[in-house]
């Protein structure tokens, strides 16, 4: 079978891993109640979430840089829904470091951010209509794409749709010629949803535009089973269509790749623009910490000063005081003077 | 963000939510635009947003509510969703005490990436949510000084499960939405030549008009 499911290291590292504790295990169970909640494997308590649980812990033990991001647990529960657990974890294994999905989830999440730059370059490029609507109402890529990446469609498409969807990138995804792996099949699926939306989508406005293509545009890929006998998740005529159109796309890789240089150099300039600005910003902080020091400093100058001031005006006033007394007394001698030189006169005269 | 202006008095109001994953972002935002709880919410992944119609103080406003991912990874993606935001809601869940100690760090990235014109005075609202449930870790007092130390935040206690507080804690989320848009309304009018986008006129604090 496809995708590393004989992989008999995986298996055993699987199967070693079941007792053992990860960091994100918190994390993982939050998420376990609030991944595929409709589903018979997984809702309330389902046997399910505890294969689940197993799962993701392993994978986050596996690949301790990446270790458990939201999202990947519906990646997982969709192998889940398919095959044994320790097969889903082969294969888990192998859709991350063989077929790209690593990028979607590690720290930074950095394949959301270019598969969001350029995904809105192909919808120029094939679909302008709808791009120029989107832009019309503000739509931004990204508020729809980053749930479709990083869940692979699962809560936006019927099952069927969702299952066959993994089964186009686990047959094809590995091939060197394709644009980062499953990241160019997922860009076709994402194309055919749009372009079968597009009449919808270019009559509504912002608000509609989002909620169609995150739930109501569902029910246009449901199947209506018309055969008892079939089994309701295997592929259908509506899976089939989907994919087959997805396949039709014709995407030029050295294009992708001139825009993947664009946006990597935009990138990089925004993120030394903002490394110049957390730069200004301490420099302005110790600028403004020496400011107040220096604010202090002259508080601290002006209070001496003043303290000063007030000592020699203190000094001032006793000396004023001081002159005054002397010229009392000068009075009064002089007053002394006039008595005696008349005693001398009336002396003189008797 | 793009919405269609189409009656002067209309103001269309960005409400961000933001907390750690798990402390109920989702519910709080359906129990108050559907009026309904389930405990089958999917986790959100990148963002969601819903839109409801209210009216504060005799003026019909539309809220348009996003509702993030909690896990940190995501924070990166943040800033489409940031930009623009008239008000920040901060959410907790009072039986986690570690959910409540990360608001600080939640409302520091967001000022970060959203980068509004006055920080010191962009509205927050702070939430603890499922105060239904017995095993409480954070006490409301301790909240409530943390809310005051943080340029007098406004609290509220919620349980989005049994829809307490969540009408009275969103309307006052629409009404510190509405003053902030309003100031911004007035800022840009007051800087710009070219644009008066006001009926009566040369009274620039009277922002009428929807312009998100």
């Amino acid at each position: 079978m496809l995708a590393g499911v004989h992989n008999s290291d995986l298996k055993h590292e699987y199967v070693s891993s079941i007792p053992l504790e990860s960091p994100y295990d918190r994390q993982i169970m939050k998420d376990l109640s609030r991944t595929f909640p409709e589903h018979e494997l997984f809702k309330n308590d389902a046997v399910g979430q505890k294969t689940l649980f197993r799962l993701m812990k392993a994978y986050a033990l596996h690949d301790v840089e990446n270790g458990y991001c939201q999202g990947m647990a519906f990646v997982a529960g969709i192998l889940l829904m398919q095959m044994p657990e320790e097969d889903a974890f082969s294969v888990l294994v192998t859709l991350m470091d063989t077929y790209g999905l690593r990028g979607l989830f590690m720290p930074g999440v950095p394949l959301v951010g270019l598969g969001s730059h350029q995904f809105e370059r192909l919808l120029e490029q094939h679909l302008p209509d709808v791009a120029t609507c989107c832009k019309r109402e503000g739509v931004n890529v990204s508020m729809f794409l980053t749930q479709w990446l990083m869940t692979l469609f699962a809560p936006s498409l019927p099952l069927p749709c969702v299952f066959h969807i993994m089964d186009y990138i686990l047959a094809v995804g590995q091939s060197p010629d394709l644009y980062h792996g499953f990241l160019e099949l997922f860009f076709r699926v994402a194309l055919t949803l749009l372009r079968d939306s597009a009449d919808e989508i270019v009559a509504l406005t912002f608000d509609g535009i989002l909620m169609h293509l995150k739930g109501e545009m569902k029910g246009r890929y449901r199947w209506v089973n018309t055969d008892a006998t079939s089994d309701f998740n295997s592929p259908n005529a509506v899976s089939q269509t989907l994919v087959n159109s997805a396949i039709g796309w014709d995407l030029s890789l050295s294009t992708l790749n001139t825009w993947e240089k664009q946006y990597q150099s935009e990138k990089d300039l925004r993120e030394s623009k903002q490394a110049l600005i957390d730069e200004t910003m301490d420099k302005r902080r110790i600028l403004q910490q020496k400011g107040d020091q220096l604010d202090d400093s002259i508080k601290t100058l002006q209070a001496r000063i003043e303290q000063d001031a007030s000592g020699f005006r203190e000094k001032v006033e006793k000396l004023e005081t001081q002159a005054e007394e002397y010229e009392q007394r000068l009075d009064r001698l002089r007053v002394h003077n006039v008595v005696l030189n008349d005693l001398v006169r009336i002396h003189a005269e008797g | 963000m793009g919405m269609n202006f189409t009656q002067a008095t209309w103001f269309c109001l960005d409400v961000i939510i933001l907390g750690n994953s798990g402390v109920g972002k989702t519910s709080l935002m359906n129990q108050f635009v559907n009026k309904k709880f389930s405990s089958q919410y999917k986790a959100t992944i990148g963002a969601d947003f819903l839109t409801k119609e209210v009216i504060v103080d005799d003026r019909v406003v539309t809220l348009q509510i996003w509702d993030t991912a909690g896990q940190e990874r995501f924070q990166s993606l943040g800033v489409a969703f940031y930009r623009g935001a008239d008000c920040c809601v901060l959410c907790y869940d009072v039986t986690v005490n570690k959910t409540f100690e990360a608001l600080g760090s939640w409302r520091d990235e967001f000022l970060i990436q959203a980068s509004p014109r006055d920080p010191d005075n962009f509205p927050f609202v702070c939430l603890g949510n499922k105060v239904d449930l017995d095993q409480r870790q954070v006490l409301a007092q301790d909240a409530q000084e943390w809310c005051e130390s943080k340029n007098s935040i406004s609290h509220f206690e919620t349980s989005a499960k049994e829809a307490i507080n969540v009408e009275k804690a969103f309307l006052e989320i629409s009404r510190a939405a509405l003053r902030q848009e309003a100031e911004d309304q007035a800022y840009t009018n007051d800087y710009s030549d070219t644009i008066k986008i006001n009926s009566n006129q040369s009274q620039p604090q009277q922002a009428d008009s929807c312009q998100c």
